[in-house]
């Protein structure tokens, strides 16, 4: 007899299926059963990818929900129709929108509105009947039963027969099939499926422990007492059922029922709200000619044919609405002020640009349309990413939804799913593990996925030494490898989100994410696969900086405030000449020497995309002299290009140390701004349309399949098509296998030189900030933290390192933000010391004129302020500047938490710098912990009584700052023991960037980002960086060496370096032989710092 | 009133199934099969799983089976 499992969790069910939609077809293919329902608890996150997958296995699919019903009873629902999934997506959305998150709830009202095509199947043991049942309410179950049959149907609802070998199960049974006669709706046998076979069991009583937060050797009333819940064989189920051979059968009528349908429809399609008389192609079409004349002035002959061409491809393939809606979005930014910039392939079109959602002249780079829109992929939708300042990106959310309404406007979901990390610290907890020792395990592991690790355990020394039992370090390991990519929860992506002419909840159950945002229960794979429209509106703090740093500029202040548009500035200071004209970041000239002249150095720090390790390096390599240099190193230093070794011929071929040849006069105007090197994905479709002929479709369509992973024999095929064409054309067979190689090589990466083109107009523009205005730019960065490859500490040391002085935070005069001041009229402490330390590389003209500027440390930077706490400092400070430590607490009312953190980093040094003593001052006057509450009796000056008292000596007040800032104001650790170093024959950066290379050196700092990218040879190489008061050093590490030493570089804070200095063109750093602990408490400790004891006591009596 | 036991008993079975069972020095037939699950038990600790079963052989007795071995959970005094 055959059967159709119809109650089945996948692991969407979070936390609690076991099994892969993979491994669940899979078996049943192996069972050779017809048809599969998939009913995850209260979600249909896997309908997409399963009505997919079905259709690839010849299955017939039936979508579902196990749902829990207010008082939390389950119900098994069947899609049975399209229609009928519609109902079960609104059913969802309700009992998510309407309930607290995570706790969704279908009320009967629902279910009793929404029950159209759905069919109903009465659950497990927690079913509403059956639970009844249990507890002996007989004619209370026949009252319940009796109501979903009256309301759903009685050929639409059936009593679910469960035979798990449970006690109780066949009792159970009996009653559910007594009571099934007496009111006369059907049986259906159901396994309750949570996993594929019966081994798989561990795996989700492990997931059910983390979901419940149990430890495996405690019980809990969810854990499932056996392996039973698997995909059993139509024979074993009809084993079990063979009293009740009408469940069985009832199964097959359930599943013939069951429609095949699909989610996809051109009704989700947005409509833009066009000017009466418009349509969507010609209203695009003025806009687009609008945008060109104010771009260019003249429309050109080339450029309008261009855009007509561009414009009659969007018209087309329907996809005139699509660029009004992301033009709309666009134009509101503009309109709010609210800095944007387009990224990806949209920058290929010349259409975008005239709508100026990108700041990349497609035209004028002569690049290519197809990489954008393919008109031989119509049925994929354009993808256009718009960046947003980071603190404005939700405005422009809102306005979307408030554009086309809340049931047509949400965002897209992402599958946190388990990798190494998450798998070690959920799987330890619910093995009992020590959670300091998972803590450090799971940090030191690399970002692998979680069956990996066992792979990982030689190769990465720091991964040595558990110090977990060996036999439950197995079971670790086992059951990691068990949970591995199962997804844990469902989270929000980054910007992504649909807009749809129908109301989204026909499509997918909506709910609150938490964020707050809705999201639709698909992410974007399945948003593609559906043909939704999808805009990304990304925040980048990058462009947050940018805009504090022109506000700083043209201010004609010294302070810069980050925050709302319209608030207004707070100065303090002298008022400097404004620039006239205003500063425009738009407008910075392509073509300043100057800020070549410090991309050259490799001193980026700061530097949009151009700040990393490797990219320093590539800058002092490459030397860049203009905007096309720039655009070229944001797409080199990339695992593709860097494994595909083009980085040096690149370089080699543009200092012309090696000769550039081509093969075919074609490819010289194609690669000649890439030296003849495959760079870009759209010099592969040049390539495949001059060479072989390709049309610019076929030619993307060859780009893409190459630059997804194929076999052997599939690249063949594709090589053997390219040849084939090129010879036709006339191109010699030897020319042809020769210019597929070169492409062949390139495919696995590639970046599209549109996006790069983007990035590296926003990287040139960030140097040229740095250049010209390192004051405003670097206290704009400070200020958007986190962001950036750095920490806040370095781009302080980096900051000093240009000559300007860092002042701490102080209660009179910081504003919330860091902001610019002049350095010689502010603090009333010993100002830092004022030579700058200065990169050797650096002109000395910079830092004369910069020595003479300071950044003022914002009161955000402290450890434990919030917004509100920062609103009540700002606004006590309007009415006149606070006196004293007392004054400050009675007319702020923060909590003393705060008020310590605040003065121990030196925010009340210009008051009295002698913190200790305010320590004690403030206990007195502010008791209470976490209280605002000042002493009523503040004339008394609590000083009076106090004895004189040491304040603490600098290297404790340097821990504070440390502690609470994430730098010291005053200094870096490592200046601490230079002199120590000295004795050690350790040098300082500065000096090794100036030693000889090949000389054997002793180098020491704080560490930081170690990092293990992809190499070449395969073979693991670990780079890092050296800090010290001097500036950055880059160390790197080879397998052998790091196989012995590993273990220090990722779980100190810093180290002490043997090795040999390598140059390469101009770029330092040195090649590491032994490494060692650091030999100084204050600076090896700083990951881990305590405070001194006695900090915080109440005053002697 | 049933108490614990846990004790190794000596069960005759058919297609799978006890059929008779030795409690004391008495044989007993099972007059009826009242229920049977399965318990995994503590699997992370290398337990292996369990096959109980509720009878009626003279007296209400719970067993269970583990591999081969049959032992008796809890009978009536």
């Amino acid at each position: 007899m055959g059967f159709t499992h119809l109650h089945v969790h996948s692991d969407y069910s979070f936390l609690d299926g076991a099994s892969n939609l993979d491994a669940l077809l899979t078996q049943c293919a192996r069972l050779e059963m017809p048809a599969l329902a998939i009913t995850d608890h209260d979600n249909l996150c896997l309908a997409v990818r399963f009505l997919k997958a079905a259709k690839a296995a010849n299955l017939k699919p039936i979508l579902g929900a196990e749902v829990t019903l207010t008082g939390g009873h389950h119900l098994t629902l069947l899609a049975q129709n399209r229609p009928g999934y519609a109902n079960l997506c609104q059913l969802l959305s309700q009992a998510h929108l309407a309930n607290e998150r995570g706790k969704p709830q279908t009320g009967k009202p629902a279910l009793a509105t929404h029950h159209e095509g759905l069919l109903a199947l009465s659950g497990c043991w927690r079913g509403e009947v059956p639970s009844l049942i249990l507890r002996r309410e007989f004619a209370r179950a026949k009252e319940v039963a009796e109501w979903y049959r009256d309301t759903l149907g009685r050929e639409n609802y059936f009593l679910e027969l469960q035979h798990t070998y449970r006690p109780g199960d066949q009792r159970l049974n009996r009653y559910l099939s007594q009571l099934a006669e007496a009111i006369r709706v059907g049986i259906v046998a159901t396994n309750n499926v949570h996993y594929a076979t019966k081994p798989e069991f561990k795996a989700q009583d492990v997931l059910t422990c983390i979901r419940t937060l149990t430890k495996l050797a405690e019980p809990h009333a969810e854990r499932k007492i056996n392996g039973e819940l698997y995909l059993k064989s139509p024979a074993e189920m009809a084993e079990l059922f063979a009293q009740y051979p009408q469940a069985l059968t009832n199964t097959l009528v359930i599943a013939d029922r069951c429609e095949r349908y699909e989610l996809r429809g051109e009704g989700y399609l947005p409509e833009y709200p066009l000017p009466v008389g418009e349509t969507a192609a010609g209203y695009l079409h003025k806009l687009t000619y609008l945008g060109a004349k104010a771009r260019y002035g003249k429309v050109t002959e080339p450029l309008r044919q261009r855009l007509d061409y561009e414009l009659s491809v969007i018209d087309q393939l329907g996809f005139s609405n699509y660029f009004l809606v992301v033009w709309d979005v666009a134009h509101f930014a503009r309109r709010t002020k609210i800095r944007y910039a387009g990224r990806g392939s949209a920058a290929d079109s010349a259409v975008a640009y005239c709508l100026y959602l990108t700041l990349v002249d497609a035209f004028t780079r002569n690049l290519r349309f197809e990489r954008f829109i393919n008109p031989a992929r119509a049925h994929a939708l354009p993808d256009i990413d718009l960046d947003f300042d980071a603190r404005y990106r939700d405005n422009v959310t809102d306005y979307v939804v408030e554009k086309y309404g809340k049931q047509h406007v949400a965002t897209v979901c992402t599958f946190n799913c388990y990798h190494a990390r998450s798998a070690i610290r959920d799987v330890g907890k619910a093995l009992n593990f020590p959670l300091a020792e998972i803590d450090r395990f799971a940090k030191l592991m690399p970002w692998i996925e979680a069956d990996e690790i066992r792979a990982a355990l030689p190769k990465y020394p720091e991964l040595r030494d558990s110090k977990i039992p060996e036999r439950k370090f197995h079971l670790l390991l086992d059951l990691c490898q068990a949970v591995a990519e199962h997804p844990r929860h469902l989270g929000t992506h980054l910007g992504g989100i649909v807009i749809s002419r129908l109301p989204l909840s026909h499509l997918s159950p909506l709910q609150t994410a938490a964020k707050g945002v809705t999201v639709i229960q698909f992410d974007k794979d399945d948003v593609e696969e559906l043909r939704l429209i999808k805009l990304d509106l990304l925040c980048l703090r990058m462009l947050s900086a940018v805009e504090d740093s022109v506000k700083s500029i043209n201010s004609g202040q010294q302070s810069a405030v980050s925050g709302q548009p319209s608030d207004k500035l707070h100065s303090t200071i002298c008022t400097l000449q404004s620039p006239n004209p205003p500063f425009s970041f738009d407008a910075i000239p392509l073509t300043d020497r100057p800020t070549y002249d410090l991309l050259n150095t490799g001193e980026t720090v700061g530097i949009f995309q151009l700040e990393s390790p490797a990219q320093r390096a590539l800058q002092s390599r490459l030397k860049a002299d203009n905007i096309e240099d720039v655009v070229a190193s944001v797409a080199l230093i990339r695992p593709g290009p860097i494994q595909g070794n083009m980085v040096d011929p690149f370089l080699a071929r543009r200092k012309g140390a090696e000769p550039i040849s081509y093969l075919h006069p074609e490819l010289e105007s194609i690669l000649a701004k890439t030296y003849g090197v495959v760079l870009f994905q759209e010099q592969v479709i040049e390539i495949a349309i001059k060479i072989a002929g390709f049309t610019p479709g076929e030619a993307d369509d060859l780009r893409r399949v190459m630059t997804h992973h194929r076999s052997h024999r599939q690249m063949q095929e594709i090589g053997e098509n390219f040849i084939r064409k090129a010879r036709a054309r006339g191109v010699s067979k030897e020319v042809a296998d020769t210019v597929f190689s070169y492409i062949q090589s390139y495919a696995g990466y590639g970046f599209c030189e549109a996006h790069a083109a983007a990035f590296g107009d926003t990287a040139y523009k960030t140097a040229y900030l740095l250049r010209h205005h390192p004051a405003h730019f670097y206290a704009a960065l400070l200020s958007n933290q986190p962001m950036g490859f750095y920490s806040p500490h370095t781009l302080v040391n980096e900051a000093r390192l240009h000559g300007l002085a860092i002042h701490p935070p102080e209660v009179n005069r910081s504003e919330k933000a860091f902001t610019v001041e002049q350095r010689s009229a502010i603090s009333a402490q010993p100002s830092a010391d004022s030579t700058p330390r200065l990169s050797h590389n650096l002109q000395s003209a910079i830092c004369n004129l910069q020595s003479s500027w300071a950044i003022r440390v914002g009161l955000q930077q402290v450890r434990g302020m919030s917004e509100s706490v920062l609103d009540k400092i700002l606004a006590a400070r309007e009415d006149r500047p606070f006196t004293s430590l007392p004054d400050f607490v009675a007319r702020t009312r923060i909590s003393r938490d705060l008020v310590e953190n605040l003065l121990l980093c030196g925010a009340f040094d210009a008051l009295d710098p002698n913190r200790k003593k305010l320590l004690w001052e403030l206990a007195d006057v502010q008791p209470e912990k976490d209280k605002g509450e000042a002493r009523l009796d503040l004339e008394t000056a609590p000083q009076a009584w106090l004895p004189p008292l040491e304040d603490f000596d600098e290297v404790q007040r340097f821990c504070y700052e440390w502690d609470l800032l994430g730098f010291s104001p005053h200094k870096h650790p490592m200046e601490f023991c230079r002199q120590r170093m000295k004795l050690l024959g350790v040098q300082t950066n500065a000096d090794l960037k100036q030693t000889p290379s090949g000389k054997q050196v002793r180098a020491a700092g704080v560490l930081i980002r170690p990092h293990r990218p992809p190499t070449r040879s395969g073979r693991t190489v670990v780079f890092f960086s050296l800090e010290d008061e001097t500036g950055l050093l880059d160390v790197t590490v080879f397998e052998n060496i790091y196989q012995k030493f590993g273990k220090l570089i990722f779980s100190e804070s810093a180290l002490l370096i043997d090795g040999r200095v390598t140059d390469r063109e101009g770029s330092r750093s040195v090649t590491a032989q032994k490494i060692s602990r650091f030999p100084n408490p204050t600076v090896a400790n700083l990951k881990s710092y305590l405070r001194p004891p006695g900090c915080g006591q109440p005053p002697p009596q | 009133m049933s108490k614990l036991l846990n004790k190794p008993v000596t069960v005759h079975e058919v297609a799978g199934r006890p059929a008779r069972l030795c409690v004391g020095k008495t044989d007993h037939r099972l007059t009826s099969l009242l229920d049977h699950w399965r318990e995994t038990g503590c699997w992370w600790e290398g337990e292996a799983e369990k096959e109980f079963y509720e009878v009626e052989a003279g007296g209400r007795y719970v067993l269970y089976r583990e591999g081969t071995q049959w032992t008796l959970h809890t009978g009536e005094d």
